[in-house]
């Protein structure tokens, strides 16, 4: 294991040394005995984070509980939250789970219009053409009604003969 | 809390008694001001209480809590970004960062010592609030409020791997910006 190595592994070393594999940890403890450079930062890190805590904040103001049930009691003989801010307090503190319905329903919408919309558009493009016959549908349509008119003049001219 | 969503008032009393003194702790070490950090902390549980009804179980309440005091933080200082001036030092009055009175050099040998400790804390406090935003949020949460890299993901929605990312190069910044005081 070299210096590059233990860089990319100081992060779980110092955030998350338990979830550290056994193997890697030997690993890493090695490198860490030989190497002052590496040995030096991780200290370093350990102790500034140690230094933070030094920083303390102070003790909240006692009547804090006080003041805020005050304000609750407003808040209780207020109006209700509309379903606006009901709905917005859910998307920004809920998780982005919460998106994943109404994404569905986005898709679906998107998909179905958008589908449609293409079909419908790519139709109106290109210009029906009349529709074309075929050369024997015409010639027996054109037998047919020479045979139609063969048997008017052969009516014709019977009723004539008599 | 889903009791307290279905109308559960000592369901609510009762989380605002087990979370109110590490918010305004959280808040605190955001605004570096005592009255602004407990007027905020009000403003979260009120807003705990109006959006309650809004509480799913997907996600555990004090990750939904730091949510909305990371929201407020935020607003705020986005809000008085331009208001922020070189506070000026009153010998009497009691510093809004620290609550202690600074106190004027005297002949006691530990003044010294004491003046280290004062320097050591403002460095600490004005390297923490000149993290980029995100960074100082994930500093203070899990160093103080002792919260897991997966919890501090999951109030900034951000992944596993990009939190780790986060609080590491925040602590490398404070090793480098502190290391005189180590």
């Amino acid at each position: 294991m070299n210096c590059n190595d233990v860089n990319a592994k100081l992060a779980d070393l110092l955030l998350a040394p338990d979830e550290v594999n056994a193997e890697v940890r030997v690993q890493l403890d090695g490198h860490l005995t030989g190497c002052a450079e590496c040995r030096a930062q991780l200290e370093e890190l350990r102790a500034t984070m140690e230094m933070l805590d030094t920083w303390e904040a102070p003790e909240p103001n006692p009547y804090f509980l006080t003041r805020l049930n005050a304000r609750l009691d407003e808040e209780r003989a207020a109006a209700p939250a509309s379903w606006y801010e009901r709905l917005r307090a859910r998307f920004v503190y809920g998780s982005r789970m919460t998106l994943r319905p109404v994404a569905a329903m986005v898709m679906t919408v998107v998909v179905l219009v958008g589908g449609g919309t293409y079909l419908g558009l790519s139709d109106l493009g290109t210009p029906k053409a009349p529709p074309t016959q075929a050369a024997v549908v015409q010639d027996l349509q054109t037998m047919d009604s020479n045979a139609q008119l063969l048997d008017q003049l052969e009516t014709i001219s019977n009723q004539n003969d008599d | 809390m889903l009791a307290v969503a279905a109308g559960d008032e000592a369901g609510y009393n009762y989380l605002v008694g087990r979370y109110h003194r590490q918010i305004i702790h959280f808040l605190f070490r955001m605004v570096r001001n005592e009255a602004i950090a407990e007027e905020l902390a009000q403003e979260v549980f009120l807003r705990v209480y109006r959006s309650r009804e809004s509480y799913r179980a997907e996600a555990k309440f004090s990750t939904w809590l730091y949510r909305i005091a990371t929201n407020l933080a935020v607003n705020h200082a986005r809000d008085t970004k331009y208001e922020r001036t070189a506070q000026t030092l009153e010998l009497d009055a009691p510093d809004t960062e620290s609550g202690t009175t600074p106190e004027v050099a005297d002949d006691d040998p530990n003044v010294e010592q004491r003046m280290l400790r004062e320097e050591r804390m403002a460095a600490i406090r004005a390297q923490v609030a000149a993290l980029p935003e995100r960074q100082r949020m994930a500093v203070l949460m899990h160093k103080y409020q002792e919260m897991d890299y997966r919890q501090i993901g999951e109030v900034l929605k951000l992944s596993e791997s990009a939190t780790k990312s986060l609080l590491f190069r925040a602590y490398q910044t404070l090793r480098e910006r502190l290391k005189e005081f180590v």
